[in-house]
């Protein structure tokens, strides 16, 4: 009794002081037993400018490409894969995309490295950090920082999955990038999921998965406040099991996972409030390769033998059927503790590594998709464990197959392939569009596939026709389009000059191409909101746009020196390029040398900020701009200049004093932090858009101003003179006050 | 066997399964004929030893091979193969999906060597295949997990499974000298 208490005071106790978050990231620990302290490797925010993680491709691009594919459209899926990552708003991370580098021009920043090798055959690419062997104390706590992160690619595009105009390339580079960011695999249908298992497009690019990963490795205040937690214990015999992966799965939605602490603790965090979820505890299957734990001395740490696949049990003991398993709720900012799971070891994993698929034509689409208004369906399953292992395969005995989320029974037969079932289903009326699990179970065995369909409101769209007019738009017409249909020439989105009007059985939308590269024959693809896209239906031969003649782009960029250690904005125009508005970067090929925003002021001219690290090495860089797929490089077209230490420098970004946010408008009060802003009290001067603004505070290191009343939004430069010395201009972004709150009005 | 050591052995079999190659790569499905025709060496050899260090930008870990049998390539009794990832001058450069070989144990190797020159496994794991029981070649087996890593049809570009490999080494050496002779041939 007494040796009872005894160990349920020393559990309560490792429970108080184990981190219990172990998400799929790269931890070491700092210790051989228990209690383990993880520590994870990842960027060092106050390493980055902005909190900005650059990646930068090398300019020794791949060596051949398919038809119609180009080094350009590589670099535009380079820079929607930064896109996506970036939009994770729960994430203090930034992610930017900042062209093209030269192997000789490394920075001392941080940042991602895109590079083009000659990888070995059955190689199609590889990511993943580079760190530093010994871990170092942050303000938030131990951490190994990032020094860099690889991604590597095959210098022959001609292989899958080439070419570059695929969604395939773009879900891969996402992917590659995540464990470039620091995130692991994981088994929920998610961007970094398994191969089997993952279910992302270019429309969902990433998962609520992605999206806790990430969170959790760089968290905003408002991630912990704004989602709910579950955390509990899974055991096995009492002991326990280290590297078990635990789900919470909503009946439609997605599902968010973590894995076990070598005491069986786990944690899931980056839950949405008020959804309940069920919650499942698996082994990793035998093809897991998840990158075990390091010990102090770099040597892995064990995971746990085989577990039983098991759902929450009201007992804890865990069960193999849903219909008994109890949801659990969470809210905002809390956390549900005591999900534990109580759990046998098995042998083997059984039915593992199932990947569902819906043909259209002779094209099998992977996840399965459903029409939401169709009636009766076939998918193929393919998995381990789901057949007889015999010439003829069958359904293994006692086989049963539910999708969650109102599907009635579901009939397994034969397909005629090793490991693959058809799976006759009957689509229920009013059934919730987007992903359903699909849980599999014999009466020894239970498999859950988190997104193991989408359904869909629509078939998938198609193209029918395109059509060049004469102001430079073109003309799409198709079928199964909507309002929020995208249409992509190779992997860049077009503009939308006239919305979709039509039906689902003709549609017509008329876009602006991106700027286009000399003779560019750019493959054109039409996505839907819903995942589905028109390669669905017309992989062989999707339609084409002909760019034409033009000339080489060139640009002038003006200041074409920055000294080490400053912000400055740069002018750049062209005159045979066209900047479109969300399609320019200008790349300054180091990593020290970053451009932070531009903004496209005419179709021949841009202005960016860009910030030089103090750390930064003089010399010259590669200036590259793109546009759309206009690409111009000039080798050694900006300079970095030695350090001026008398020259007033404003750190970006530029804040609100109010607020705090870096949306500043006319009327608010504006905060400037950096050096030598000021040589004397109310010496310093600072003309917005060449009017002068009236200065309410200023020291060497901080300045706060007042907008003037009436400035319009968007950028305006920024000139300031300490009274001494002229700084660099800024381009400050001002935007439109916000509405004025109820408060506010019932005041006036 | 008492059950305390039943559950070792799992953990121990668990492990060696789990943990042998790592992940994060997304890799092209080849046949076994494939990777007998795209080889530049195929042989059978035991890990002596190896070490981590800088090439260029990148680190690589170098097994040294002791070379008990050869099926394609030039005669050498020993030989290195790099595998993208692992510790040198204070960094440490993970690759996932890149394999962790262990010092002392016997594989069959299919290796490709670029323009570098420089000896890799075919497919990352695909081309490697731990030879697990026997204390013979006529008993011994070839063993190779499934990978998990994102693996694509070459001709359609599918996602598609891996499949593990386990076969008697006998059987795997037949069918390389008969790749090889079908590949000359030709």
């Amino acid at each position: 009794m007494r040796g009872s208490r005894i160990k349920a005071l020393l559990f309560a106790f490792l429970l108080t002081i184990y981190p219990l978050r172990a998400y799929y990231h790269y931890i070491q620990y700092t210790n051989r037993s228990a209690p383990y302290n993880p520590i994870t490797e990842k960027f060092d925010l106050n390493a980055l400018p902005s909190k900005t993680v650059v990646f930068l491709v090398s300019d020794a691009g791949p060596a051949q490409f398919s038809p119609n594919d180009t080094f350009v459209s590589v670099l535009n899926q380079v820079r929607q894969a930064t896109l996506a990552w970036n939009r994770v708003e729960t994430s203090d991370l930034r992610v930017a995309f900042g062209g093209l580098h030269t192997a000789d021009s490394k920075g001392t920043t941080p940042y991602g490295h895109v590079v083009f090798q000659d990888l070995a055959p059955g190689i199609l690419g590889l990511g993943g950090p580079e760190a530093v062997a010994d871990p170092v104390a942050g303000p938030n706590g131990t951490f190994v920082p990032i020094t860099r992160s690889i991604v590597r690619l095959n210098v022959d595009m001609t292989r899958r999955p080439a070419p570059s105009y695929l969604e395939g390339f773009y879900t891969t580079v996402v992917h590659e990038m995540g464990h470039a960011l620091g995130l692991q695999h994981t088994f929920t249908s998610a961007a970094m999921s398994t191969s089997v298992t993952r279910a992302t497009s270019r429309a969902f690019p990433l998962d609520a998965d992605d999206i806790a990963g990430i969170s959790l490795l760089y968290p905003k205040p408002s991630f912990a406040a704004q989602t709910g937690s579950i955390s509990g214990r899974v055991t096995s015999d009492g002991q326990g099991v280290h590297l078990a992966s635990v789900v919470a799965l909503p009946a439609v939605g997605s599902a968010v996972s973590s894995l076990t602490n070598p005491d069986g603790t786990y944690r899931i965090d980056g839950l949405t409030p008020g959804v309940s979820y069920w919650v499942y505890v698996h082994p990793l299957p035998p093809t897991a390769n998840i990158t075990s734990p390091l010990d102090p001395a770099g040597q892995p740490v064990d995971p746990s033998s085989p577990i039983e696949t098991q759902f929450l049990a009201a007992d804890h003991t865990g069960t193999k059927d849903i219909s008994r398993s109890p949801t659990v709720s969470v809210a905002a900012g809390k956390v549900t503790a005591g999900v534990d799971f109580a759990v046998p070891h098995r042998d083997s994993v059984g039915i593992y590594d199932v990947t569902s698929f819906s043909y259209f034509g002779q094209n099998g689409v992977s996840p399965a998709y459903l029409s939401a208004n169709g009636n009766l369906a076939t998918i193929a399953v393919r998995g381990n464990g789901l057949t007889t292992n015999d010439s003829a395969p069958r359904p293994v005995s006692g086989l049963r197959v539910q999708i969650m989320g109102g599907f009635g029974a579901i009939s397994a037969r034969t397909y005629g392939e090793a490991r693959t079932l058809a799976l006759d289903l009957s689509i229920p009326p009013f059934v919730s569009t987007g992903p359903h699990p699909i849980v599999f179970s014999t009466s020894s065995d239970l498999y859950v596939l988190p997104a193991g369909i989408r359904v869909a409101q629509k078939q998938p769209p198609s193209i029918s026709n395109v059509s060049p007019n004469s102001d430079g738009s073109v003309t799409i017409v198709g079928s199964n389009f909507s309002s929020d249909t995208r249409v992509f020439f190779d992997s860049q989105p077009a503009a939308i000059q006239t919305p979709f009007t039509g039906n689902d059985q003709t549609g017509t939308v008329i876009v602006i191409p991106p700027p286009g590269a000399n003779g560019q024959h750019a493959t054109i693809t039409a996505f839907n909101p819903d995942g589905q896209n028109s390669m669905f239906v017309q992989p062989q031969s999707p339609p084409t746009y002909d760019y034409g003649p033009a000339d080489a782009p060139q640009v002038i960029v003006s200041p074409a020196a920055v000294p080490a250690g400053a912000t400055a904005m740069v002018d750049v125009s062209s005159p045979n390029m066209r900047f479109a508005d969300g399609q320019v970067t200008i790349g300054l090929g180091s990593s020290d040398v970053i451009v932070n925003r531009v903004w496209v002021l005419s179709p021949s001219r841009v202005i960016g900020n860009v910030t030089v690290s103090g750390a930064a090495a003089a010399g010259a860089v590669l200036l590259n701009v793109l546009s759309g797929f206009q690409l111009a490089a000039q080798p050694l077209g900006f300079q970095v200049l030695p350090a001026n230490s008398q020259l007033p420098n404003i750190y970006l970004p530029v804040l609100n004093a109010t607020t705090g946010q870096e949306s500043v408008y006319a009327g608010a009060v504006v905060s400037l932090f950096g050096q030598n802003l000021s040589v004397a009290p109310n010496s310093t001067v600072i003309l917005l858009r060449d009017q002068p603004v009236q200065i309410l505070y200023s020291s060497a290191t901080q300045v706060n101003f007042l907008v003037p009343a009436g400035t319009p939004t968007g950028p305006a430069i920024l000139k300031l003179n300490n009274g001494a010395v002229d700084g660099l201009p800024v381009v400050l972004q001002i935007d439109s006050p916000p509405p004025p709150s109820s408060g506010d009005s019932k005041k006036s | 066997m008492s059950s305390c050591m039943v559950r070792r052995l799992r953990a121990l079999l668990w492990l060696a399964v789990s943990t042998a190659p790592l992940q994060g790569a997304t890799l092209e499905r080849l046949s076994l004929d494939d990777m007998i025709d795209k080889s530049t060496q195929i042989v059978r050899a035991r890990v002596s030893g190896s070490y981590s260090a800088f090439s260029g930008d990148l680190i690589y870990t170098h097994y040294r091979l002791q070379v008990s049998e050869r099926w394609k390539g030039p005669e050498q009794a020993s030989l290195e193969v790099l595998v993208p990832g692992g510790a040198a001058a204070g960094r440490r450069q993970t690759f996932s999906g890149a394999p962790q070989l262990q010092t002392g144990k016997e594989y069959v190797f299919f290796l490709w060597a670029g323009k570098s020159g420089e000896n890799q496994v075919i497919g990352l794991t695909q081309g490697l295949f731990q030879i697990t029981a026997g204390r013979s070649g006529q008993n011994a087996v070839a063993y190779r997990p499934a990978t998990m890593e994102i693996m694509l049809d070459p001709q359609t570009g599918q996602i598609v499974r891996d499949d593990e490999l386990r076969l008697p080494l006998a059987t795997l050496t037949s069918r390389i000298r008969t790749q090889i002779r079908r590949g000359e041939a030709k």
